[in-house]
């Protein structure tokens, strides 16, 4: 690689966090349902409408999940074993309650990426739930716009488009430890704007 | 280590560098909210839906009292949560029967809770037998015998469906 | 409270929409001499005529097929229905006699005036009470079972009900559907028959029971009373068109304290309110199931709850006329 620097891959990261929670550190398997938890919550609202119960199930899921970590061996990557203990903690919780599953054929995919599939569905949510949504995300654009141009650029290349550090300083043509920078300012003024909104509930008071 | 944080989420960091960091989030609250602050921002930015404010708060509370030490053991069965009761009794004139309710209940003026609200709702939970009993008696002082037992499949909870 | 895959909600909220949407389009409404013609005549339909088919029965995502047979040759008025789905259960009614299998373990009675009011005979015979809270709509004409119908909607004239939609044989004048609407025009109970025949066409075996059925007590002593009386209970003004069909006191399955049941009906829908001790468990407030409706309050030591396939403002209304002296 150009840069010298020795990337670890997401599925790397995610396993060591594994290990790390097998071993017996909670905190690691938290970083992964900060991680992980809209993406369950939005995998798993395709067979749970209500938000509350959503979340409820979605919490199941995370339990079971780390009842099940012994058992994780890492030949799929982590999302995709989540995935699975997902969709099965809310097929259970749909047959305790006598109703029927409806989509199953979807849920066999294995592939964590073709979930970005449910970006399409519509979301099942009520008008509050809407408006808290739309102002997190509506606050997140405007701290985003809000950013010096260097910033936002670079935020916005490895967000939204997805680039790594390498491309986007090829990009912005400055050198990549720049880009680091850049992407971890632009990441604290967003934050800061988000927090008021975060905090209404009391940032996770544990923390 | 706020930097490398960042870069740790971007797939940028040197492994060799991720134990100092990951130890250093495993001690560090400021880093740990940064952790969930900016996958809250890449997740908005990608369209995931943000979650309750204190969902990871109700989390941790419930993975406090999950046993630390992991050994081998099998996925197990989802323990039954107090307000999933099963169908006891009622199999009455109206074939009240079968299926399980599900109640949970908010005050009736309070919306759900939402990651931007600014207090978290009090959520009580309710034994769902203890509604049932009631629909089986509203429902038999009508008399629907064959219809009835649909009615208890469907759950009870609290909104605002004016 | 549907779980449907997203396709078949979308398909059925836009099948929905343009039913719903379209027929209210055209609607013309009744005035109330011929709603009242149209009720009676339904009524008398299911009544009088002879029909078997297959109906289904439809509450939330829930889907349960029965069959029933329906016979009146003048002297006697019988009926016998059957699940096909699940557990096999059978209701067969000769007159006010009623059994059933399987046997009811509960020791529980049906109330007399309900015992022939199942699908498609729900409507009262006297249709004018139900008329002053309800007005009729003509939406249209449409193909149920094989057979060309008109569908009507009985709107509520008030806030405190729901509106039920119905499709009437133009030639019997059966009921062939019925969707008991929620607070957004929401289909919340259907029943539809999928097949029927009427007439000489109807196989009169089928009356027949197919397993071995056990009578159930039929509760006819049931008074008439106009309004609720409970000493200790000052009982203000209820909803509109609701009246008392029934008043007793009783111990719930699987509790050990006595509970006041009164129980209201508008002719189509019924509101429930029960009376006890006060105690904790059961939060105060609302709640629902769908649009199933439930409001939970306390008056003096008494807990208050009203009940009811009704809006939250009709519970509400109900728990909060309830006041301990």
């Amino acid at each position: 690689m150009k840069t010298g620097v020795t990337q670890g891959s997401d599925r790397e990261l995610d396993q060591e966090l594994v290990r790390r929670a097998q071993a017996g550190d909670q905190r690691a398997f938290e970083l992964l349902v900060m991680k992980y938890q809209r993406r369950i919550a939005r995998l798993l609202s395709r067979m749970i409408r209500d938000p509350a119960e959503l979340e409820d199930v979605s919490q199941e899921a995370f339990i079971k999940a780390y009842r099940a970590l012994p058992s994780f061996r890492g030949e799929s990557a982590f999302y995709t074993w989540l995935y699975r203990i997902a969709i099965n903690t809310a097929k259970n919780y749909l047959a305790s309650l006598g109703r029927r599953p409806l989509m199953a054929s979807d849920f066999e995919d294995e592939d964590g990426e073709t979930l970005d599939a449910v970006a399409q569905v519509p979301d099942y949510h009520t008008p509050e739930t809407e408006l808290s949504n739309r102002q997190i995300v509506s606050t997140v654009n405007e701290a985003v716009e809000a950013l010096p141009p260097d910033l936002r650029e670079a935020i916005t290349l490895r967000e939204m488009e997805g680039l790594s550090y390498e491309d986007i300083a090829a990009a912005m043509d400055c050198p990549i430890g720049t880009v680091r920078s850049r992407i971890f300012r632009a990441r604290e003024a967003i934050a800061n704007r988000l927090r008021p909104l975060l905090n209404g509930v009391g940032k996770d008071k544990r923390w | 280590m706020n930097e490398k944080l960042s870069a740790l989420l971007d797939n940028e960091l040197d492994p060799a560098e991720w134990a100092a960091v990951l130890d250093a989030v495993k001690q560090d609250p400021q880093l740990q909210q940064q952790w969930q602050e900016w996958y809250i921002v890449r997740d908005a930015l990608s369209g995931h839906v943000p979650l309750s404010g204190d969902f990871m708060q109700r989390f941790s509370a419930r993975l406090s009292a999950e046993p630390v030490v992991i050994a081998p053991q099998r996925l197990t069965a989802p323990k039954g949560k107090r307000w999933l009761v099963p169908m006891a009794t009622a199999a009455s004139v109206a074939f009240v029967g079968l299926a399980v309710w599900q109640f949970s209940f908010r005050p009736a003026a309070q919306p759900l809770p939402q990651m931007a609200s600014v207090s978290v709702p009090a959520h009580a939970q309710v034994n769902a037998a203890e509604v049932r009993a009631y629909l089986a008696a509203h429902r038999n002082g009508v008399a629907d015998p064959l219809g009835g037992d649909h009615l208890t499949t469907v759950s009870f909870e609290v909104g605002e469906q004016r | 409270m549907r779980r449907w895959s997203v396709n078949q909600v979308s398909r059925w909220a836009v099948s929905l929409l343009l039913m719903l949407g379209g027929a209210a389009h055209a609607a013309e409404q009744l005035d109330r001499d011929s709603a009242q013609k149209l009720l009676e005549r339904a009524a008398a339909a299911a009544k009088q005529e002879n029909y078997a088919g297959t109906y289904v029965y439809q509450y939330g995502d829930e889907v349960a097929t029965y069959r029933m047979i329906h016979l009146n040759d003048g002297q006697l008025d019988a009926e016998r229905r059957e699940s096909l789905d699940g557990p096999p259960r059978e209701y067969y009614r000769a007159g006010t006699q009623v059994s059933i299998y399987p046997a009811d373990q509960t020791g529980g009675s049906l109330d007399r005036r309900y015992t022939a009011k199942l699908f498609p005979r729900q409507l009262p015979e006297q249709p004018e009470k139900l008329l002053n809270v309800y007005g009729i709509k003509r939406l249209g004409h449409e193909r149920v079972a094989g057979l060309q119908s008109t569908v009507y909607q009985l709107e509520p004239l008030d806030q405190y009900r729901y509106p039920h939609r119905f499709w009437m044989d133009d030639q019997s004048g059966l009921l062939l559907k019925w969707i008991v609407m929620g607070m957004r025009t929401e289909a919340m109970q259907t029943f539809a028959f999928t097949n029927i025949q009427q007439g000489g066409n109807v196989d009169r075996r089928w009356l027949k029971p197919t397993r071995t059925l056990q009578p159930v007590t039929i509760d006819s002593s049931v008074g008439s009373a106009k309004v609720a009386q409970e000493p200790g209970w000052d009982i203000k003004a209820l909803p509109n068109g609701f009246r008392l069909l029934k008043q007793t006191s009783k111990t719930l399955p699987g509790k050990n304290r006595t509970v006041i049941h009164h129980l209201y009906s508008d002719g189509l829908t019924t509101v429930s309110v029960f009376i006890e001790p006060y105690h904790q468990r059961l939060p105060l407030g609302l709640a629902h199931q769908g649009a199933t409706h439930l409001f939970v309050r306390q008056s003096g030591g008494a807990l208050v709850m009203a009940l009811g396939e009704v809006p939250a403002v009709t519970v509400e209304a109900f728990a909060t006329a309830y006041n301990a002296r």
